[in-house]
C-alpha cells in the first residue's frame, strides 16, 4: 500500500518501487489498480457524488454569502487529462484541441471554496468541449433525479427571493438558471462591469484551484496517464479525488473554514423581515414544482415524478431566470462595493 | 493410413510451394525436411529406420513443438522470467520502523504527510477499510507454500 501511495502521489513508474519496497513491477501495478477500485467501492458513496448534508450546505452558503454570492453552491468546470496509452481504436475521439492535440479525457467537476469536489464526471473523450460534456453530464442527471438537491432555504438578492442554489461557471456555459457567468472583457462597458467580473472570477477560481491542487498532489495525474484501460484510468481519477476529499474534510475539521458572515449581510440575504427584502419579485424553482404524494398508486406516483423531473429540467435551464439572477447579483455587488468605499 | 498420407501430401505441397515443382512423394520428403532444418536430424533417423511415413515424422515434430510452447497446465515456461526471491519481511520491518512505529518512527508526521499526501490517520482509516478486501491486500497461499504479501 505504501508503494501504491507512492505511485499515485509521485507518479513514479511501477518498476521504481522494486528497489525501495521490494515489490515486483507487475505486483505494484496490480496493487495500484486494485487499490483504486477498492477505494471507489469503499468510499465512493461517502466522498463522491452525494448531496451535502444540511450543515455542510450551510457552511458553504455562509462562506459564499460572505464573499458576495449568497446561494452559490460551487464552481463548475472541466479539465483535460492526457491519456498516454490511449488505444489506437479510441484515438480519433480522444484527440482534442487542448494539450497540443494529445489524446485526452475530460474531468467535469464542481468544487466549493474548501476545494471539496462534490460531484465529478470523468470519461468524456477529449474531442468534446465543455458544452458537449455538459450535455451528456452525469452531474446534470443527478440534478434532475434529485441526487444533488439544489433546494435551499429562501434567500434574497437585491430584494428578489430565491430558493435554489446556483453554480459559478465560465463564459462557454449556456444561460441556465443554475449558472452565473462573468462579463467578458470585450463586453465590459464601465467600471461596474469590471468590478462584477473581477468578483465573479475571483470566486469561480475555486474550481481551478481544486484542479491544480489535485494534480500537484497526485502526480500520477499530472503526467500523461500510463494505464491502458479506460476503467483503470477512471478508477484512478476517482480514487485520487476521494483521497483529496478526505484530506479536505480533515482540514475543515482541524482548521475550520475561517470567514464568518457579518450580521448585517446575514440580515440582508436571509432575513425576511429586513426592509430591503421587500419581496416584490419572488422567483423560485422548487416552489413552482408540483408536490408528490407517495400515498397514491404506483402508476400515478410515477407519472407525478416524471412530471416533476420534466418541470425541474425546464426550470433549471431557464434563460429568463439566469438573466434576472445575474442582474440581481450585479446590483448587489455594486452596492456593496460602493458602500465600502 | 492411405488417407493420412493424402493429407500429408497436401500439407507438403503447401510447405514446399517455394520450391518450384513437386513430382512425387519420394522427392518431396527430403525437400520438406530441408525446409524444417531444425528437425533434419530426427527426420534422417526416422527415414533411415523404416519408411517415408511422414505422418509419424510430422506428428513427432508437431508434438515436440507444442511441448515447447506450453505445458498441459500452463506453469513456468522457458523464456519467461522467474520469481525473484525478494526480502519482503526485511522491507516490511524497515517500513514499520520508518513510519508505523508511533513515536519511535524514524520520520515525523509532517514527513509522512508530505510523502503520502495524506495524514497517517487517513492512511490508517483507508488501510482498515481496504484490508483483506482485494487480492493484493490479503495473505494468500500459493502452490502449497504460505506466500505472504505484506499489505502495508
Amino acid at each position: 500500500m505504501t508503494a501504491v501511495f507512492r505511485t499515485v502521489a509521485y507518479g513514479t513508474p511501477a518498476d521504481c518501487q522494486d528497489e525501495v519496497w521490494q515489490i515486483g513491477e507487475s505486483t505494484c501495478l496490480d496493487a495500484t489498480k486494485s487499490f483504486c477500485k477498492l477505494m471507489v467501492m469503499q468510499f465512493g458513496d461517502q466522498y463522491l457524488n452525494r448531496t451535502p448534508t444540511k450543515e455542510e450546505r450551510d457552511r458553504i452558503l455562509r462562506k459564499n454569502a460572505a464573499r458576495g454570492f449568497p446561494g452559490c453552491f460551487a464552481s463548475w468546470d472541466c479539465k483535460h487529462f492526457v491519456w498516454d496509452k490511449c488505444p489506437v481504436a479510441l484515438q480519433g475521439q480522444h484527440k482534442g484541441h487542448s494539450d497540443g492535440g494529445k489524446y485526452t479525457k475530460l474531468l467535469e467537476a464542481i468544487a466549493d471554496d474548501q476545494l471539496f469536489m462534490w460531484f465529478i464526471n470523468f470519461g468524456s473523450p477529449g474531442s468534446l468541449n465543455d458544452i458537449n460534456v455538459l450535455d451528456k453530464s452525469s452531474i446534470v442527471g443527478s440534478l434532475i433525479t434529485g441526487d444533488l438537491d439544489l433546494k435551499t432555504e429562501p434567500y434574497y438578492i437585491n430584494g428578489t427571493r430565491r430558493d435554489w442554489m446556483y453554480f459559478l461557471a465560465d463564459g462557454i456555459y449556456p444561460d441556465w438558471a443554475i449558472f452565473v457567468k462573468t462579463i467578458a472583457p470585450t463586453c465590459q462597458r464601465n467600471e461596474h462591469d469590471k468590478q462584477y467580473a473581477k468578483k465573479q472570477e475571483a470566486v469561480r477560481k475555486d474550481i481551478e484551484r481544486a484542479f491544480g491542487v489535485l494534480v500537484k498532489k497526485y502526480h500520477a495525474l499530472a503526467r500523461p496517464i500510463r494505464l491502458w484501460k479506460e476503467e483503470d484510468v477512471r478508477n484512478m481519477i476517482y480514487a485520487c479525488v476521494i483521497l483529496h476529499n478526505m484530506t479536505v474534510e480533515e482540514r475543515i475539521k482541524v482548521v475550520g473554514d475561517g470567514v464568518e458572515l457579518s450580521d448585517e449581510d446575514h440580515a440582508r440575504y436571509y432575513d425576511e423581515t429586513d426592509e430591503r427584502n421587500n419581496n416584490v419579485n419572488p422567483n423560485g424553482i422548487f416552489s413552482r414544482l408540483p408536490t408528490i404524494d407517495d400515498t397514491g398508486e404506483l402508476e400515478h406516483n410515477m407519472a407525478q415524478r416524471f412530471t416533476r423531473a420534466n418541470n425541474l429540467h425546464y426550470l433549471l435551464t431557464d434563460r429568463d431566470m439566469h438573466v434576472q439572477l445575474k442582474k440581481d447579483l450585479y446590483a448587489d455587488i455594486i452596492r456593496r462595493s460602493s458602500k465600502n468605499k | 493410413m492411405t488417407r493420412s498420407m493424402d493429407e500429408e501430401e497436401q500439407d507438403m505441397d503447401v510447405a514446399s510451394s517455394e520450391e518450384e515443382e513437386v513430382e512425387d512423394e519420394e522427392e518431396a520428403a527430403p525437400g520438406c525436411l530441408t525446409c524444417f532444418s531444425s528437425v533434419a536430424a530426427v527426420g534422417h533417423v526416422l527415414l533411415a529406420e523404416e519408411s517415408r511415413d511422414l505422418s509419424t515424422l510430422l506428428s513427432v515434430f508437431l508434438d515436440e513443438d507444442s511441448d515447447d510452447e506450453k505445458g498441459p497446465w500452463g506453469g513456468s515456461r522457458p523464456g519467461r522470467s522467474g520469481n525473484i526471491k525478494r526480502d519482503f519481511e526485511g522491507t516490511y520491518r524497515r517500513l514499520v520502523s520508518f513510519y508505523f512505529s508511533g513515536r519511535d518512527s524514524l520520520y515525523t508526521e509532517a514527513q509522512f504527510r508530505r510523502r503520502f499526501r495524506v495524514s497517517s490517520a487517513i492512511f490508517q482509516r483507508v488501510y482498515d477499510n481496504l484490508h483483506g478486501k482485494g487480492v493484493f491486500y490479503a495473505q494468500r497461499v500459493e502452490k502449497g507454500r504460505a506466500f505472504i504479501l505484506w499489505s502495508e
